[in-house]
């Protein structure tokens, strides 16, 4: 995608004046103290809050120029989540395709959206941009109902496989949705003329749809999705058609809405996409969120130790029942699973659904162990495995918790099997 | 103003789809087909008169007749056009771009579901009465100068021509947010074949003085009054000479429309909208 010359990178926090799209803003702090950002935020998404008229995001006292269809105060843009969804069922005769999901995202997010085929993901962004009646639950989108046309006036959309319609010109498809968004046509002419250099086609404005390839065509839709300043977008596969160069365009236009303060909500199956973009993940299945947390590997609780003991004690897996098994054990290593550290669950969801089975003698040295405590969380784990071994009298040399990557969650939610030679986990760097 | 810019994308369609072209080539080639027939027509009845001595032009006479029969088969034909221009090019309106998904990318902006199906209503709506009309009157204008005569109540005939195209096109609107294109489309057609249908069956209950058949006929018009609504058009069209001269006709109409038929026609019409309407808000896209 072509920047504009000469474009400056707004400073994290800020409102992302600088950037070729940015809203016409006088961005003035606030004097009041500083509050926690939400988990997941972007930074500066915490910082002071003053809500003009125009209805800025926490952070920053804003003034929207030019722009008609700012928010009102207290429409989402008053520190609330930005998407919120209490047991969202959707159902289809008697097939739910979305059944009980809950979903939270905060403002500045760049939040995932995951889930194998038919797992109900496009159902539930349908029904958050009120395309769809959801059966049951409810939500809110932006501070407003599911639907309401107030907060589509600050949300962006695109669909996967939308197709076009061929007899528009770039520039005309552009103009046609700015003015849907009620912009006044001064405003949508300059908006749609940045939009298309920012997202490298300028030049084909005035080129009809038809001659456009399918990774412009998607570029092209970005734009649009672009085109009202919208504070929440929603991203169905942007990347799926475009080339590696693309989505690298793609992963900086993410940053710089980040940056802008914008949160994205982003559909996709690519996951190491996911995983370079995203703040925080879900992951559904069956209509369900089975995972909702960060995205990193050093963010994922571990489910696994690599231990390397001396002196073990003969039962290790009694020596640590309640916290983790013996699954794996090679000389003095051992790999040990952790008892509830099962994905998407806290171990108390998980508490007892994976006994220990009886382990081998510990005569070596290293395990992987598997965790599943009642009341011990997963950052407790680790060191009261150490302080077990040891008061057992092993010597422990190595403890390592075993990290796990967006995918190794996936595939174990989903069930799907690993791809061969995949090692599922790294021990953490 | 949300209606505007969907009717404005629909106009615009139509003129980028090359629609408007396609449909003023082919109705020239239609005009130039029906001029040339009523030229040989007129041409030869002349010829046969004096041959055997008689007037042409005499009002109300045999030829005089011919020639206007002519005339309002034309008619019959631009209604027949206008009507199915009005149902393929509506088909699509809701349901191709359902198909398509690019009418939820329309619905994700701050634009209420009535306000599309208004748009698209008014805009396929101007485009089949734009297209009836001018083919109409060009239709009658051409007729004059080859033919030498002219429809008596053009400004009803073809205003009532129009409502019936308009129902159709509202009857479409509403069948493309029920249903899939290829469906919609499929029963138009058919809703098209059952109100022609239902003339067909007043005429020859009317002919053969049989009142069940001619009731039967005549109340399908309740259900689909685009026929009925040609046959209210073409009473006008005819002078009083020619419509006692021909009787009952599955073609065309020799009874005046009654008021109340015609209030039905426009609360049917606006009914198709509501429900339209009323079916694509409740609809899950």
């Amino acid at each position: 995608m072509a920047r504009p010359a000469g474009r400056e990178t707004p400073a994290p926090g800020s409102r992302g004046s600088s950037s070729a799209l940015a809203y016409t803003r006088r961005v003035t702090r606030d004097p009041r103290p500083p509050t926690a950002p939400p988990p997941g935020a972007a930074p500066g998404a915490g910082e002071p809050a003053t809500l003009d008229p125009a209805g800025a995001e926490p952070g920053v006292s804003a003034t929207v120029g030019a722009d008609p269809h700012a928010l009102e105060p207290g429409a989402a843009a008053g520190g609330g989540p930005v998407i919120e969804a209490r047991g969202l069922v959707k159902r289809y005769g008697a097939r739910a395709a979305v059944d009980g999901l809950d979903l939270q995202v905060e403002a500045g997010e760049v939040f995932g959206f995951l889930g194998p085929n038919g797992a109900g993901k496009t159902t539930t962004v349908r029904m958050l941009l009120g395309l769809a009646r959801p059966t049951g639950g409810s939500g809110r989108v932006l501070g407003k109902r599911l639907g309401d046309p107030a907060a589509r006036r600050r949300i962006g959309y695109l669909p996967e496989n939308v197709q076009f319609p061929a007899w528009f010109t770039g520039l005309g498809f552009l103009r046609y949705h700015g003015a849907l968004y009620g912009l006044p046509r001064r405003l949508v002419a300059q908006r749609a003329g940045e939009a298309l250099e920012r997202l490298g086609l300028a030049g084909r404005g005035n080129d009809r749809l038809h001659a456009y390839s399918h990774g412009m065509l998607q570029r092209l839709g970005l734009a649009q999705a672009l085109l009202a300043r919208p504070r929440l977008i929603f991203l169905d596969e942007p990347t799926s058609a475009l080339d590696p160069g693309g989505r690298r365009d793609v992963r900086d236009l993410l940053d710089e809405l980040r940056r802008d303060g914008t949160t994205v909500f982003l559909n996709s199956h690519l996951l190491s996409e996911v995983e370079r973009t995203c703040d925080r993940v879900a992951i559904v299945l069956d209509g369900k969120t089975r995972y909702l947390g960060p995205t990193r590997p050093d963010q994922i609780a571990p489910r696994e130790l690599h231990v390397r003991l001396s002196d073990a004690p003969a039962d290790v897996d009694a020596v640590l029942r309640g916290l983790a098994r013996v699954t794996r054990r090679d000389g003095g290593r051992l790999l040990l699973e952790l008892d509830g550290a099962a994905p998407g669950r806290g171990p108390t969801a998980h508490a007892g659904a994976r006994r220990a089975s009886p382990a081998p003698a510990a005569t070596g040295t290293v395990a992987s162990v598997e965790v599943a405590p009642d009341d011990i969380t997963p950052d407790d784990i680790t060191p009261e495995v150490a302080r077990r071994l040891v008061a057992a009298g092993a010597r422990l040399h190595e403890l390592t918790p075993v990290r796990r990557e967006l995918e190794d969650l996936f595939l174990e939610l989903t069930g799907a099997p690993a791809p061969a030679g995949s090692g599922r986990g790294r021990p953490a760097r | 103003m949300s209606v505007l810019t969907i009717a404005g994308a629909t106009l615009r369609e139509a003129w980028s789809r090359r629609l408007v072209l396609a449909l003023v080539i082919l109705s020239l080639a239609f005009l130039g087909l029906y001029l040339y027939g009523a030229h040989l027509l007129n041409v030869r009845l002349l010829e046969r008169a004096q041959h055997v001595g008689a007037t042409g032009g005499s009002r109300g006479g045999s030829l005089d007749l011919a020639r206007r029969q002519m005339e309002l088969f034309g008619m019959y034909v631009v209604d027949f056009l206008a009507s199915f221009m009005a149902i393929f090019a509506g088909v699509g309106a809701i349901a191709g771009e359902l198909e398509d998904h690019s009418l939820q990318l329309v619905l994700a902006k701050p634009v209420r579901r009535w306000q599309v199906i208004a748009g698209k209503a008014l805009g396929s709506g101007v485009v089949s009465v734009a297209y009836a009309t001018s083919l109409a009157l060009a239709l009658l204008g051409f007729s004059r100068l080859v033919l030498g005569v002219g429809a008596p109540g053009t400004l009803p005939g073809i205003l009532l021509m129009d409502l019936g195209v308009l129902v159709l096109s509202g009857l479409t609107l509403l069948a493309s947010s029920v249903t899939h294109t290829l469906t919609a489309g499929v029963a138009m057609v058919m809703a098209y074949a059952m109100a022609w249908t239902g003339g067909v069956l007043h005429a020859l209950g009317s002919l053969t003085n049989i009142d069940v058949l001619a009731a039967l006929g005549r109340d399908t018009r309740f259900v689909v009054p685009s026929d009925a609504l040609w046959k209210a058009g073409s009473y006008y069209l005819q002078s009083p000479v020619m419509r006692a001269q021909e009787g009952p006709n599955p073609l065309f109409g020799v009874t005046a429309p009654s008021a109340g038929f015609l209030v039905f026609a426009v609360l049917y019409l606006l009914a198709a909208f509501v429900a339209a309407g009323v079916v694509f808000q409740r609809r899950d896209l």
